[in-house]
């Protein structure tokens, strides 16, 4: 079978960037971003049927918080959050595809705490924060752990053994091979002085695993990214040559060997280099913290600090006796409440959608508003302007959007006198001194060729500015590499000498993506669960496209099955093809309106009206009802008219119920049933 | 650098190989398997008979271990025999945090106890299997050779009663620079290159972590190494290449040394001795490894009668290896035949 692709990307360019989105569409866009799964049609029809549309949403929007699919797909969030590894025993890379998405659809009509893969501390906490609608703090400072005393999920230790040295006593007269859960909680101050919610699980431990010589940094590193929203990279400074071969062994991944340092103190290296201490001063306090927990958690609380040079340039240097004092240092920080707030925007706007400095202060104020409850606060970024329009096409770019990126430079290079300061722009009050730093960092990054031979961060460095970092500069200095107030510095002989003409202006097109992006591909199991629903499959014949929410490789952060192939396609239409055929004429018949002669009618003796209204039809009943804007339903319905007209002009003797269903597949195949 | 670990006594060093660094410790349960009606005996105490066997088990009472008496008068016995001995291990101090760092050998001093549990007759027509053991052929000799050593001092003070903890021995302790007779330990752990089970990955790792170790002074030389009361786990000490202490200092401070033991030697003697050398261990059936390490109930008949009552079924004595944390048969399962006449 010739598979026909409709693709439909210029109706993301054409369809109102900046527009609201219809309120069925929105309703759909909540629900699969909650739930995984299309608005039931009663729920379409509750939205269609209101005065007030926002209030109805809002209706649906809370009983969707309270399901079970949403606390699964939240729990999938976190877990990506944390780079742990999601559901071991069912994910892609262990299971046949069809076994797999069977699995997670039963697991999906469980309900959250009876999954037995969450038998460990880390899950049931997530599961218990969004279930009980827990203040978000409690991932860092919660002092109870439940869990089952032999956790299933695989980890070194099990929580009860993790936990062994706090809980001594009330471990004492444990069963160990009841099959019920545990509760403990701290009641000592030490208890509660050594324990911090979801980083003093054995899960987190597991996952970032420390050595003498990594002195527990990894664990730092995780706490700053995963709280502060600071992603420390393992750099490798360039450096006299018997150090980058102690670099290379501590920093570099996985290769961490304690036993084959040599006699280069790493001490002495981190102490004394100022590249090095630009992150270290803010790492090794907090790495402190777990000193005597390399494996399992110490009762004896370790000193360390929450130290890091906030945005203005001010000093936090907090001192603290044990891991739960720094995470409650931490969650007492602006820069926290800016940082989780960003994590929810990431998920439910997008991460390619710029937050505002401004936008983001007034969310903190919303998510303090609501005691930093994780589903209070997403009602109101479910009602945000932002979630309810499409991204401006033609953003203007300040400094606030490439600033990251400078800070980026700037964690390192701060304390070296001849580096300008980047964390502020414009770097110098003259602007031919600022044009000339700017230029010295172009070059230096080397962004006409996307970093091809650039000079920093240093190739042996071990990573480099991502593609659509670069793209954000090349836009912001095309813009005139305005500052925070959105005045322009740079003059136009001045962005030609910096950028060629062709890399200038070059739009940033919002694309689909895989990722916590605006525009979403249905995931593979929503794809095959929406079908499954729509067409009253059994679960288990539905093929289900090779593209995951969630499920990312921990340790790369990419997803494990990338975007899907020619192949793969085929096979997924060849599979709904094969569902089609198994349809009676009754379903064609009561879905879109047809009576029992049209059913036999060939289609080009249908009048072009009733066949437009047929196809509308189907159309709504696949996306949903008032989903598209006038404008990308008559575009798609032109798409269709097209395909079909081109396929009776080649198969003139085929029925009504052959077009329709090819009518079906094109509306399947196109990129606005398959994204949000 | 010299480094190398040599042996009192030769043979039977259990030792923790490289190739299975989590658990290159292994310990064998034995257990006891039986059908059974359960009787009380002229004592008072609960004897177990084996109804299709010509054989029963007599338990005599408590931490006494129990007689397999034969239908046909013979008796034999469940004996368990110690040796004790010591042995040397050398240990690099490569990067430490709490004194100076200067280049410093140390020993330890590792006692343990060559034990070996096995059947032996006490009454036979022939007088000269007398103290002999139970035996099919030659093949198979109902007896296990272990090796106790103080790792497990604090959850069997039984059996590691008169076992001297081990002793460290360093030409100076400037590297430590001890500011007291007792210096607490916060941690000693052990690194072993190991899959990470989130990211499936092998790296470097802390692969067993103790708590509450502590050195006390024994001369100007030597400080002894003392183990935390708890039983909940088998302290492995030498359970990787690197062992890592972190120190404990005043202020919730600490520092950290890293010492570098050369297992070499004991390795190639850990893997010769493998087969031979088990822990021993009465457990009941269920499959974990804690269990496993009941190793006080060798001498608490009972609960080997509460094991009879469980398992009907063959009397037989089964040697089970924990390879890596996961239970294994291996091979040497060693099974009292129902038949007359079989065991010699």
């Amino acid at each position: 079978m010739k598979i026909i692709l409709v693709v439909f990307s210029l109706f993301l360019s054409q369809s109102g960037f900046g527009l609201e989105i219809s309120p069925t569409a929105e309703l759909r866009r909540a629900s699969f971003l909650l739930r995984g799964e299309l608005p039931s049609p009663e729920d379409y029809a509750k939205v269609l049927n209101a005065k007030n549309k926002r209030r109805a949403i809002e209706e649906i929007e809370q009983a969707y918080l309270k399901s079970p699919e949403y606390a699964l797909r939240m729990r999938i969030r976190i877990q990506e959050l944390f780079s742990t590894k999601q559901e071991s025993t069912f994910h892609r890379k262990e299971l046949p595809l069809a076994e797999f998405n069977q699995k997670v659809r039963d697991i999906s009509k469980s309900r959250p705490t009876d999954f037995q893969i969450n038998t460990n501390a880390l899950d049931q906490l997530f599961f218990s924060i969004i279930t009980k609608n827990l203040s978000w703090d409690n991932l860092l400072i919660s002092k109870k752990y439940t869990f089952k005393v032999r956790n299933e999920f695989g980890s070194f230790l099990t929580d009860r053994e993790f936990l062994n040295a706090v809980f001594a006593d009330e471990f004492a007269s444990i069963d160990e091979f009841s099959p019920s859960f545990f509760d403990v909680e701290a009641k000592s101050e030490n208890q509660k002085a050594v324990l911090a919610g979801s980083i003093t699980t054995s899960r987190f431990f597991t996952r970032f695993q420390t050595t003498k010589l990594n002195q527990n940094r990894r664990r730092a590193a995780a706490v700053f990214r995963i709280f502060l929203c600071d992603n420390l990279k393992p750099v490798i400074l360039p450096s006299s040559s018997e150090d980058k071969e102690l670099l290379n062994l501590s920093l570099n991944g996985n290769s961490q060997n304690t036993n084959s340092m040599g006699s280069i103190s790493t001490d002495d290296r981190h102490a004394k280099d100022k590249q090095c201490q630009s992150c270290h001063y803010k790492l090794d306090p907090a790495a402190k913290t777990f000193r005597g927990s390399s494996l399992n958690l110490s009762s004896q609380p370790a000193s360390g600090a929450l130290v890091f040079r906030r945005r203005d340039g001010t000093m936090v240097n907090i001192p603290v006796s044990g891991i739960g004092q720094l995470a409650e240092a931490i969650t007492q920080q602006p820069e926290y409440a800016q940082c989780q707030v960003k994590h929810f925007w990431n998920w439910f706007v997008g991460k390619d959608v710029f937050l505002e400095p401004k936008r983001q202060m007034e969310l903190v104020e919303a998510f303090e508003k609501v005691g930093r409850k994780p589903n209070d606060f997403l009602k109101i970024l479910l009602a945000s302007k932002e979630f309810r329009n499409f991204p401006v096409e033609n953003r203007i770019n300040t400094f606030s959007h490439v600033e990251p990126i400078f800070k980026a430079c700037n964690s390192c290079h701060v304390n070296e006198p001849k580096t300008p300061q980047m964390a502020k722009y414009p770097f110098a009050i003259d602007k031919n001194k600022n044009f000339d730093l700017l230029e010295s960092f172009v070059k230096e990054i080397d962004l006409k060729r996307n970093g091809l031979s650039r000079k920093m961060p240093p190739p042996e460095a071990g990573w480099n500015l991502g593609e659509d970092e670069f793209s954000i500069l090349k836009e912001w200095i095309s813009q005139g590499a305005r500052d925070e107030d959105g005045q322009v510095y740079l003059t136009q002989r001045e962005i030609d000498e910096l950028l060629p003409k062709e890399q200038q202006n070059v739009k940033l097109i919002y694309k689909t993506t895989f990722d916590d992006t605006y525009f979403r591909y249905l995931s593979g199991f929503d794809f095959n669960t929406t079908l499954a629903s729509l067409l009253n499959s059994s679960t288990t014949s539905v093929y289900a496209q090779p593209r995951e929410f969630g499920f990312k490789n921990p340790t790369t952060g990419a997803p494990y099955i990338l975007t899907p192939n020619g192949a793969t396609i085929s096979a997924e239409v060849q599979i709904i093809n094969n569902e089609l055929n198994r349809l009676s004429s009754n379903f064609w018949e009561q879905n879109f309106g047809l009576s029992g002669n049209e059913f036999w009618t060939p289609w080009s003796n249908l009048e072009k009206n009733r066949q437009a209204e047929i196809l509308n039809r189907m159309i709504d009943f696949a996306i949903g009802p008032k989903v598209l804007g006038p404008k990308s339903q008559a575009q798609l319905l032109a798409s269709l008219q097209k395909g079909i007209d081109s396929y009776v002009a080649k198969n003139k003797d085929r029925i009504m119920q052959d077009i329709l269903k090819r009518a079906l597949l094109l509306i399947f195949s196109s990129e606005r049933f398959q994204t949000i | 650098m010299l480094q190398r670990c040599y042996f009192l006594k030769k043979r039977k060093i259990i030792f923790h190989g490289k190739d299975s660094p989590l658990t290159k410790h292994f310990w064998i349960s034995i257990t006891i398997l039986l059908s059974t009606n359960t009787s009380w005996g002229q004592d008072g105490l609960p004897t177990i008979v084996a109804e299709k066997f010509p054989f029963k088990i007599e338990a005599s009472g408590d931490r006494t271990l129990p007689k397999v008496v034969f239908d046909d008068g013979r008796v034999a016995e469940i004996v368990m025999e110690q040796e004790k001995s010591k042995f040397f291990t050398e240990m690099d101090i490569t990067l430490n945090s709490c004194g100076k760092n200067i280049p410093t050998q140390c020993n330890l001093v590792s006692s343990y106890i060559d034990a070996q549990v096995k059947l032996v007759w006490k009454k036979h027509p022939n007088p000269e299997k007398i103290g002999k053991p139970l035996m099919r052929d030659k093949r198979e000799v109902f007896s296990r050779r272990s090796l106790l050593t103080y790792t497990g001092k604090a959850k069997h003070p039984v059996v590691f009663k008169d076992l001297q903890n081990p002793v460290l021995t360093c030409s100076n302790w400037e590297w430590l620079s001890p500011k007291s007779e007792k210096i607490d330990l916060l941690e000693w752990s052990t690194e072993n290159m190991l899959t990470n089970n989130e990211t499936d990955l092998s790296e470097n790792r802390t692969s067993n972590a103790y708590h509450g170790i502590a050195l006390t002074k024994i001369d100007e030389t030597s400080y002894e190494i003392g183990f935390p009361t708890s039983k909940d786990m088998t302290i492995l000490l030498f359970d990787g290449t690197v062992i890592g202490w972190t120190v404990k200092a005043e202020n919730f401070e600490s520092c950290d040394v890293t010492i570098k033991p050369n297992l070499s030697t004991a390795q190639t003697e850990f893997q010769r001795e493998k087969k031979y050398s088990t822990p021993v261990a009465i457990t009941d059936d269920s499959p974990f490894w804690e269990q496993a390490a009941r190793q006080d109930s060798i001498f608490k008949v009972l609960s080997v009668q509460l094991l009879a009552r469980k398992h009907p079924g063959l009397l037989f004595l089964n040697l089970i290896e924990l390879v890596n944390g996961s239970l294994t048969d291996n091979s040497q399962t060693f099974k009292i035949s129902p038949v007359s006449g079989e065991i010699e």
